[in-house]
């Protein structure tokens, strides 16, 4: 149960996460 | 058992009618922005980040999405999140690690195809790469092409009852009207209206079914009680879970998605279309799983379903959720991902003729003005789509039989070849062409004759075997002269 609670849930707000870390390193990379 | 039934009622019908032809109305709302082939073939790189990233996820993924990823999560379980995961990731990689790159290359090289900007990356004079590149993308996507359309206009003739052939046409010329006034615009306008309603149908479905149960705990004790395994990220197995993720492996491969990054205002702003992109990809994938998993909860016996397939539950849900407003919409959203997929190739096919064959190969010592690169553009578009259109008609076996090996075949040939392209400086010309047909061939080989026995998705072998050639032959030639 919790392995389906965490692939349903967790793993899309990490990818999103991840999205959000990306764009701010790929900034900083730029300056 | 008809899923289409409730179309029958007339707002159902009129929504889904608009659905369908609205994207003609973009077409005339975008002529007067198509003024030259640049802006014909990638929008004169004036799109906006919005544009760019919606444009990109909605093009990226067909019916495979709504009907796919549901019937397969309906049929797999929790895993099928997998199938997801892989290019949700691989796109957002892509956004910003693959596409700044490439557009503001591309823009240096003034190159308005893929094709084009490996020619003068490598100042491949004997058009060696373009003429490689050109011939699979005539193949695998065109081949594409009349595949969506084949799809489309079928579901089509189930919701409507009109015959296949006139739903066919139907949709082709809905298609090329507004390519051939709007180009890349107007595609791109278009899948931005397309992306808000797969969203709005594989969100505001999964939630409306969600509440409706109770909740997501409630969801998984259903499953759970029916069969432990389903709601089991792993139980789908190692070598399936390393297949579907190795599905992302194929987006960087896909000319139809690349472009979008090269047609963006400011290669900077991919920064932020990767985030919106990413956030809607999610929502998106993840939705479509969710309405895979109700179905089952709803339907547990797939015998239950029309002709017994697990694809269906998307329409089988909608019809049970909702009422004739939102079923419009919701039947909408199927061939919203079908023809934005369909639009987006057949203007990359179209741009191949004309631009890499027609224009750098056969007339290449001639000089043609603008307005008639525009207008051969033009026509050229609907010289494609009516190929695609008669090959979807007489050759539908041939077609769907290459489409098997579209996207694996895509993605090997092109994918290690633009990353390598612009991330190493060693790469050579010959290293990019024996990749590309490297690729495809592994692509081929492996589904036909290995797949079975190894397990493995054909995409997997190909993508390295592709990635280690280019370095290996590359690296020799250096190392020769």
């Amino acid at each position: 149960m919790f392995q389906a609670l965490a692939v349903l849930i967790i793993l899309p707000m990490l990818i999103i996460g991840l999205s959000l870390v990306l764009y701010y390193l790929s900034g900083k990379q730029e300056t | 058992m008809n899923v289409y039934e409730q179309l029958n009622h007339p707002i159902a019908m009129l929504i889904f009618i608009l659905t369908l032809f609205f994207p003609v109305i973009v077409g005339f709302l975008t002529l007067h922005r198509t003024k030259n082939q640049s802006d014909f073939f990638i929008g004169g790189r004036t799109m906006n980040k919005l544009v760019v990233a919606l444009s990109a996820v909605s093009s990226g993924r067909s019916s495979w999405l709504v009907l796919g990823v549901s019937g397969m999560a309906y049929k797999m379980g929790v895993g099928a999140v997998w199938a997801v995961t892989g290019y949700v990731l691989a796109e957002l990689f892509q956004f910003i690690y693959i596409g700044r790159k490439l557009r503001t290359q591309t823009e240096a090289y003034q190159s308005i195809t893929l094709l084009d900007y490996f020619e003068s990356r490598f100042r491949d004079n004997r058009h060696l790469i373009r003429i490689t590149g050109a011939l699979i993308i005539g193949i695998f996507i065109t081949a594409y092409v009349a595949a969506q359309l084949k799809a489309g206009a079928d579901s089509l003739s189930t919701a409507t009852g009109m015959p296949v052939i006139a739903s066919l046409v139907t949709a082709s010329l809905m298609i090329l009207i507004y390519m051939t006034l709007g180009g890349f615009i107007a595609v791109a306008y278009n899948d931005v209206i397309r992306a808000i309603i797969m969203l709005f149908g594989l969100v505001i479905f999964p939630t409306v079914g969600l509440v409706r149960l109770g909740g997501i705990s409630c969801l998984l004790n259903t499953l759970r009680a029916w069969n432990p395994s389903h709601i089991d990220p792993l139980s789908i197995g190692f070598g399936a879970l390393i297949g579907f993720l190795g599905i992302g492996l194929g987006s960087p491969g896909q000319p139809h998605i690349i472009v979008r990054y090269m047609s963006i205002n400011d290669p900077d702003q991919l920064r932020k279309s990767a985030v919106i992109g990413t956030f809607w990809n999610v929502l998106m994938g993840w939705g479509a799983v969710m309405i895979g998993l109700l179905g089952r909860a709803a339907i547990p016996e797939v015998q239950n379903l029309p002709e017994q397939n697990p694809e269906m539950i998307y329409l089988v849900l909608s019809s049970q959720y909702f009422g004739p407003v939102f079923y419009g919409l919701l039947a909408g959203g199927i061939f919203a991902a079908i023809l934005s997929t369909a639009d987006s190739q057949l203007l990359v096919v179209a741009s191949t003729f004309i631009r890499d064959i027609y224009e750098k190969i056969i007339r290449k010592n001639k000089t043609l003005s603008e307005s008639s690169k525009l207008s051969l553009s033009r026509w050229i578009v609907i010289v494609s789509g009516v190929i695609a259109l008669i090959l979807a008609c007489l050759a539908k076996d041939i077609i769907f039989w290459l489409v098997l090996f579209a996207w694996g075949g895509l993605g090997a040939a092109f994918g290690p070849a633009l990353i390598l392209s612009l991330y190493w400086k060693k790469t050579t010309r010959t290293g990019i062409v024996s990749g590309m047909i490297a690729g495809t061939l592994i692509t081929i080989v492996w589904k036909l004759f290995l797949k079975t026995s190894s397990g493995i998705y054909e995409l997997i072998p190909a993508f390295i075997g592709a990635f280690i050639l280019i370095v290996l032959v590359s690296w020799i030639q250096e190392k020769g002269s």
